[in-house]
């Protein structure tokens, strides 16, 4: 019996060393290959998250019905179970042969060796120089390029001009710095008959990230520093978070904003704003152009987000692509990229509710049809976005160290510098674990 | 025969009661309002199911029902959700755990309840297999996917069978056990005496002795495989192996476009009907395996 | 194995009579036949605990490369709030369920016992939500408790209750009374099964003598169905409590786990950690503890009920 025993927990060692050695994530494809990524043939696997399908459908039609010799099937995956319907079909060697990745959780899967190095090819691009920055970087890994910008999602200060000039406000006079945003609100506010100053989703971890992070990024600082594998948290000592805390605080406890800013966990996000009871939102470029009716479309303004003595950024949010390691057609799937990538297609982002990734796509006749979206083109070029791995630990996790700091500080309210230092410690967990 | 064990013991015939009459329309009222209670919710389903989308959808008024239509079933059927499809791989995942878990059931069954077949370390293998009944498989899901992985089980109809038949043996073999337990041993023996082998002596001498357990082990298997949520979740990958639960919850959480709560809920009543048809038509042995393990523990 | 067996089995071959060597062989068959099923133990259950020991010890992402951490996953539970929020959700969870699930399995039993008219009926009736099953019956009740559309709330409002306007899902309290009674009503029909059974083998000479001596009804129930059912209602908690403790379904389905974790169970939390946010060491390690507390709350009831029976 015992020697049985023996026998079967050597069985065990032995299995699990061997499955423990089998991690690899798929071969490398040869991106270096003569003639890879023009003239491919057979079929692309493309997962797209349900968020940017659209988009990414109309341009597998069009690539399709003119590329007789190679076919772009798209799935459309669901945002939330994106990262995780990705990890284990790459686990079980099921992976696409290309991704349209949520560009903040591309670090995850670059940290993981888990897409191809696409260096080579990145670098003959033509346009690379105008491609979106803060995108390029989240696909980037020591000065290695794993991914490509595919659309820009990003976050804008609107604001009513019919509700500013009603309030005495100059509508040609957006707010461009947290003084400026408090004057305007009030004066807003002031108008009564449940017209707010100004809109926000308290309980939206994801929004507030989305909009509020910007305005600190507006001065130059970062509540994340350092390269992946050594970042450390800047919160209880950032003084930018600290007046952008303070902002919010005097929105909320003045009676600034919209009462459903309190409980707003993103499903209506905005609802209150595209109704015309608001007078400031910060929000996407597409919440409101998707959704706005064309009288209020007409009504609005909107700029890059300001910061709190000026200075402006934007949350560089969207879709990057990439080539999971193990892909059957990666050439395909690059020779999509490129067609993808092309102004043509890029041109077609808005009317999705996108912005394109380029910024040479902007032209006059270009600005004269998209006037809203020229502005996030330019604000792109300002734009930002955290190259770490615990952002999701961080800023996208429900009941996470951003949601209660930002509860802590704006709706509690009582103790600043107490939420502060609660949320360095947490922040530093979290980047701790994120990179255990 | 010892069937106290695998079949629901008789009902205690008691002496009628004082105030027979007043007690017997107090059980029949509250007997009434409760079975309305509990089964009102499930007919509700069907119903809200046969009203058209706009209905569902709209502020409900009292009773609306005057609209009835087959229309979200047709749509299910021939729209973007391929319901047939993930029905067939429901059918198939559910039909394969029940076989083999009542193949490798009743073989186990067989080898540790007759006492011709002991062999050393039964009581070990016996004690084995149960204890495992302790162990949830929701905690181990971790390695189980890592494990399966490996083994190229994950993303695969038949990695979910044989992790089904997993979950349900512990309870298919004590089942098992027990009904081979029951078979007289002179029954066995004369087999033995007449020179049958071991599989011709299941087969035909006890067959009919323990086909109730074989059914009782099936039904668990099928009804579990049909049902399970979580495994399915985790183990597959591909949209087009989706179970009925996990293309269900595509459909509520609006994978396939606007959420539709006409193909949920339809969706949902065809998930519910086969659980229904086979309970009420096997709930002999449906009880017999609650009370197997309610006596034993 | 089997090969050792074997040849043991031939060693002895020529000490022993004929009798013994057919025994021998049917023995043999006898492992055939159960090793399937050992198998499948081996594969499915005792490897994964094994192996999860040991990823528990490493920084297993779901992709990619890992080391070997020691214990660093074990010490930073303590930093894991959520995990800590879930561990307490689901205990108050089980507090919540567990009561009711008795108490009205326990009136459905009494209801039900007897064999009288449409007892059938009635019995199937009551059982039939736990034959559908809860994630089933989750994707039904999802459209009736949505605040416009559903009938929950324009119930509630009719009778006066409420004002019809409460956000089942997306506020925790009302979340978690709703998905409690979801549970009591699909679960409670399992409890009746097993306590009816039990009370059907009490010996009904008991309740005769007890009548004689002009025991009430309330008497006879107290002094004797309860102490009799003692073995049935420890094993219908262990059902119904381990059960609670592995909650999935219903909240993964209905509310996600929200608003923020409040309804976030630890089998969500730990399918986050390793699926979601690829953590599948840390998750590993969340997973030990889930197995020792399930194993550690099936040995004391199982205790207890050992101890009250000797007491008896």
């Amino acid at each position: 019996m015992s020697s049985r025993t023996v026998v079967l927990a050597a069985a065990l060692l032995i299995a699990t060393a061997t499955m423990a050695a089998c991690g690899s994530t798929g071969a490398e494809p040869d991106v270096s290959a003569p003639g890879f990524g023009d003239d491919a043939t057979g079929v692309v696997t493309f997962w797209d998250r349900n968020t940017t399908s659209p988009y990414g459908q109309a341009l597998v039609n069009e690539f399709n019905a003119t590329h007789p010799h190679l076919k772009v099937e798209l799935t459309q995956v669901q945002d939330t179970v994106y990262v995780t319907k990705l990890a284990t079909a790459i686990r079980a060697g099921s992976q696409p042969d290309l991704v349209g990745v949520d560009d903040i959780n591309s670090q995850l899967f670059i940290h993981n060796q888990a897409f191809a190095d696409l260096t080579p090819v990145v670098n003959q691009l033509p346009f690379l120089k105008s491609l979106s920055p803060g995108q390029l970087n989240l696909a980037t890994d020591n000065g290695r390029y794993y991914g490509v910008p595919y659309v820009a999602d990003v976050s804008l200060l609107w604001y009513n001009k019919a509700l500013f000039r009603k309030a005495g406000l100059d509508p040609n006079t957006p707010p461009t710095n947290y003084a400026d945003i408090l004057a305007d609100a009030k004066a807003v506010a002031a108008l009564g008959n449940g017209i707010s100053g100004f809109s926000f989703a308290g309980r939206c971890e994801g929004c507030l990230g989305f909009t509020v992070l910007p305005d600190i990024w507006a001065t130059g600082t970062y509540l994340l520093n350092g390269a992946s594998g050594a970042q450390t948290a800047d919160v209880a000592g950032n003084a930018a978070l600290r007046r952008t805390l303070q902002l919010y605080r005097q929105l909320w406890a003045q009676h600034l904003s919209s009462p459903t800013s309190l409980t707003e966990s993103g499903a209506t996000w905005g609802n209150d704003f595209l109704t015309g009871k608001v007078g400031i939102f910060p929000g996407g470029y597409g919440t409101v152009t998707q959704s706005a009716s064309t009288s209020l479309l007409r009504q609005l303004g909107v700029v890059a987000l300001p910061g709190p003595d000026g200075g402006t950024s934007i949350f560089d949010g969207g879709a990057n692509f990439a080539i999971p390691k193990g892909a059957k057609n990666a050439s395909g799937a690059w020779e999509f990229i490129k067609f993808a990538l092309s102004k043509e297609s890029q041109t077609q982002a808005p009317a999705e509710g996108f912005t394109p990734v380029r910024n040479d796509v902007l032209t006059p006749a270009y600005a004269a049809k998209y006037p809203f979206d020229a502005i996030a083109i330019r604000a792109l070029n300002h734009g930002y976005a955290p190259k770490t791995l615990a952002y999701n630990l961080i800023f996208n996790q429900p009941g996470g160290p951003w949601l209660t700091l930002f509860t802590d500080a704006v709706i509690r309210g009582d103790d600043l510098d107490g939420a502060l230092r609660t949320a360095q410690t947490q922040f530093t967990d979290a980047i701790t674990e994120a990179e255990s | 025969m010892a069937t106290q064990a695998v079949s629901l013991p008789q009902v205690n015939r008691r002496k009628p009661q004082r105030g027979n009459r007043s007690g017997l329309i107090a059980y029949l009222v509250a007997g009434i309002v409760l079975a309305v209670v509990f089964v009102l919710p499930l007919l509700w389903a069907v119903l809200r199911s046969l009203q058209p989308t706009d209905l569902i959808t709209a502020a409900p008024t009292a009773g609306d029902f005057t609209r009835i239509t087959g229309a979200n079933y047709a749509a299910l059927l021939t729209g973007s959700v391929h319901i047939l499809e993930y029905v067939g791989n429901s059918v198939l995942v559910a039909v394969s755990t029940a076989v083999l878990t009542a193949v490798v059931a009743t073989a186990a069954g067989y080898g540790l309840g007759r006492s011709k077949l002991r062999f050393r370390g039964a009581g070990l293998a016996f004690t084995l297999i149960i204890i495992t009944m302790m162990v949830p498989f929701q905690a181990i899901l971790t390695p189980l996917f890592m494990e399966m992985n490996f083994l190229h089980l994950t993303n695969s109809r038949i990695g979910l069978v044989l992790f089904y038949t997993a979950c349900n043996l512990p309870f298919g073999v004590f089942v098992m056990r027990n009904s081979f337990l029951q078979v007289p041993r002179e029954l066995e023996d004369a087999a033995y005496v007449d020179g049958a082998s071991v599989l011709r002596t299941l087969t035909s001498v006890m067959r009919p002795l323990v086909v109730p357990g074989i059914a009782t082990t099936a039904l668990y298997a099928f009804l579990f495989a049909w049902n399970e949520f979580l495994g399915a979740l985790t183990f597959l990958t591909d949209d087009r192996l989706y179970t009925l639960p996990v293309a269900l919850f595509n459909v509520e959480t609006s994978a396939y476009g606007k959420v539709d709560y006409g193909y949920l809920l339809s969706g949902a009543v065809i998930a519910m009907i086969p659980c229904i048809i086979l309970y009420v038509a096997l709930q002999r042995y449906y009880l017999r395996g609650l009370v197997s393990g309610a006596i034993k523990g | 194995m089997t090969t050792l067996s074997t040849s043991a089995g031939s060693a002895i071959r020529d000490q022993v009579g004929p009798a013994d060597r057919a025994r021998r062989g049917y023995a043999g068959r006898g492992l055939l036949l159960t090793s399937p099923a050992l198998l499948f133990v081996l594969v499915f259950v005792l490897f994964p605990l094994a192996f999860a020991v040991y990823m528990s010890l490493t920084n297993w992402p779901l992709i990619g490369p890992f080391h070997f951490v020691g214990v660093r996953n074990y010490a930073q539970i303590g930093q894991d709030a959520v995990f800590g929020a879930s561990v307490r959700f689901t205990l108050v969870y089980t507090g919540i369920v567990t009561v009711p699930i008795l108490v009205v399995g326990y009136a459905l039993a009494v209801l039900v016992r007897a064999n009288r008219v449409g007892v059938t009926a009635l019995r199937t009736a009551f059982f039939l939500p736990f034959v559908v099953g809860l994630t089933t019956e989750s994707f039904m009740v999802y459209l009736e408790l949505q605040p416009k559309t559903g009938a929950v709330n324009f119930v509630l409002e009719k009778l006066g209750l409420t004002d019809g306007t409460t956000g089942w899902l997306v506020n925790s309290v009302p979340a978690i009374a709703a998905v409690c009674v979801l549970v009591v009503w699909s679960a409670s029909g399992l409890t009746m099964m097993l306590l009816m059974a039990g009370m059907q083998g009490i010996p009904r000479e008991l309740y005769e003598s007890a009548e004689v001596d002009g025991a009430s009804w309330w008497t006879r129930e107290l002094r004797i169905t309860l102490p009799m059912l003692r073995r049935t209602i420890a094993l219908s908690l262990i059902i119904s409590v381990v059960g609670s403790f592995l909650a999935f379904n219903q909240f993964f389905i209905l509310t996600q786990g929200g608003p923020d974790v409040s309804t976030t169970t630890v089998v969500m939390w730990i399918y986050e950690k390793a699926f979601v946010q690829l953590h599948v060491g840390a998750a590993t390690a969340l997973s030990i503890i889930l197995v020792v507390a399930v194993g550690l709350i099936s040995l004391v009831q199982f205790l207890l009920l050992r101890d009250r029976e000797s007491e008896a």
